[in-house]
């Protein structure tokens, strides 16, 4: 089983060098590698449930001279979440895209498919790194695939943006290695001691990583870098792409400067995704246009992870830290998951509508059932309601707050939700509009059916089924 | 900036005028630097990109 993941970075990487070399059957070989991929992930993750941490030194060299890949319930959940996305959304860009635009898309979505893997499973910083800038640059070049003027200058805003992000991150891990001379993440924990060195590379790893991960007020970069990109593409990014960097602070956060932690860095962070959830819905509320509508609620969701810090903080280690782990990790998976339904289904009212206004929505529940119902289901889980992901993993959230006295975080959390209510009924409200309706009644399975699975994921499945989670974070993520 | 952070990493490897350097921060250096320019190559493309979109025929 130990094969499985080198596997997961391999896989994509041979897929995106079969349709480079063979741009004709693009679309047929990135499917095929898209299932192997997705299949593989899922073995990892099964794998890690039943057996525990894998680890895998590539090449036969032990630490700390090889590059090693490992896999802990934490890397599992973000793997498995990550790679089902990543497969619907394949799915349904081989019925959304041109044959034109399919053939620069699947070499280079494969390329940030393996960057992905590869930063959910590398175990050392400077590997990090390297998945990380991967990452940003297939990311930043996916994003500008459409060619308008405005994507182009909004990915060109996006890639300086996670160049300075990883430079940071990388100056910060020069520090480490000064400090400590290893670079595994397992060697680097056991050797950290508090004082200055720790605390400046802290600061600057993290906030590098606030940088990608759109924190606010460092966000300005992601609504048109999201709303400008084509469907799938936007899909991906706002539910993957970000969300890696979330789980490459958390992992930095809980794993490798766990002994230099203070409660005012946690604070810092908590204030900025306290004003992040508020901004970002607002703005939402405001949007005039779906998919920036979207972008903006990102922007949001991303605060609510960052709140989880401080509570995180504050709270001793037992059976309540791991459940508000448990409940984060929760939040940035059903968010993935709905994000990503979110935007596909936008990605079908503007290819058949030819816009995505939201004000000229009327009629759209009529002529696109499947998208409407995907744009509800996703809705739900983005504002909260039972019996989706977020509703669980809100509760959990706002009772450890509760159980702190941290009463402030409650009221930003029960504000964000209300407004998050708002932006959605506002996109549902003008879809119900009964009027006569220009569009052409849509029927194309392929690209319905990955929008409402990931919607009906969202709501449900991790709703109600969130027991496992419990399960595979157990596997050297609680402690 | 990018050229600041590597000269650091260089800078880390040396152990003494005896000892010979630490290569693995020059590993990392090197590393470093093929990112970075595959990323200038990109930021350049768009730039011509909008370039070309400024000033129609």
């Amino acid at each position: 089983m130990i094969d499985t993941l080198p596997l997961s970075v391999a896989l994509p990487l041979l897929g995106a060098v079969a349709v480079t070399v063979s741009p004709a059957h693009a679309r047929g070989s990135g499917l095929l590698a898209a299932v192997l991929t997705a299949a593989n992930a899922l073995a990892v993750t099964a794998a890690v449930w039943t057996d525990g941490v894998l680890r895998a030194d590539l090449g036969g060299w032990g630490v700390p001279l090889g590059i090693a890949l490992e896999a802990d319930g934490l890397s599992a959940a973000f793997l498995a979440m990550a790679n089902l996305v990543a497969l619907a959304v394949s799915v349904y860009a081989g019925g959304y895209l041109k044959q034109e635009s399919a053939r620069h898309f699947w070499p280079l979505w494969l390329l940030l498919w393996s960057a992905l893997n590869g930063l959910f499973l590398a175990a050392d910083l400077f590997n990090l790194y390297v998945t990380l800038e991967l990452l940003g640059l297939s990311a930043a070049a996916l994003g500008a695939l459409t060619g308008t003027r405005e994507a182009v200058s909004a990915n060109l805003r996006y890639l300086l943006v996670g160049l300075l992000g990883s430079m940071s991150y990388l100056l910060g891990v020069a520090l480490v290695y000064a400090a400590y001379g290893v670079l595994d993440i397992g060697l680097v924990a056991e050797a950290i001691e508090s004082g200055p060195v720790a605390w400046t590379a802290m600061t600057l790893m993290i906030g590098g990583l606030i940088l990608k991960a759109a924190l606010f007020p460092m966000h300005f970069w992601l609504p048109p870098a999201h709303a400008n990109a084509p469907a799938p593409v936007s899909a991906a990014l706002s539910a993957l792409v970000v969300k890696a960097a979330f789980y490459l602070a958390l992992r930095l956060w809980l794993d490798v400067f766990a002994p230099v932690l203070n409660e005012a860095a946690a604070n810092l962070l908590g204030i900025l995704g306290a004003a992040a959830v508020l901004w970002g819905s607002w703005r939402a509320l405001r949007a005039e246009r779906l998919k920036l509508l979207a972008a903006y609620s990102t922007v949001a969701q991303m605060g609510y992870l960052f709140i989880a810090f401080p509570l995180l903080a504050a709270t001793p280690p037992g059976l309540a830290r791991d459940n508000l782990l448990a409940a984060v990790v929760l939040l940035a998976l059903t968010h993935g998951f709905a994000k990503a339904g979110f935007f596909l289904a936008a990605g079908m009212v503007q290819k058949t509508a030819g816009h995505d206004r939201i004000d000229d929505l009327g009629g759209a529940a009529q002529a696109l059932p499947a998208a409407t119902f995907a744009i509800g289901l996703a809705g739900v889980a983005l504002i909260g309601l039972p019996p989706s992901g977020t509703f669980l993993a809100k509760w959990m959230m706002l009772e450890q707050a509760i159980i702190l006295g941290l009463w402030w975080w409650l009221v930003v959390m029960m504000i964000g939700t209300l407004l998050a209510a708002a932006y959605i009924f506002r996109v549902l409200s003008r879809a119900f509009n009964r009027e006569p309706t220009p569009y052409r009644f849509v029927n194309d399975a392929r690209i319905e059916l990955p929008a409402l699975l990931l919607g009906l994921i969202a709501t449900f499945g991790l709703g109600i089924a969130a027991q496992p989670l419990w399960v595979l974070l157990e596997q050297g993520a609680f402690g | 900036m990018g050229a600041g952070v590597f000269h650091i990493l260089v800078g880390i490897a040396y152990r003494g005028i005896e000892a010979p350097p630490d290569p693995v921060p020059h590993a990392l250096v090197l590393t470093g630097i093929v990112v970075a320019v595959s990323a200038t190559a990109l930021a350049l493309a768009f730039g011509k990109r909008l370039d070309q979109d400024a000033d129609p025929e």
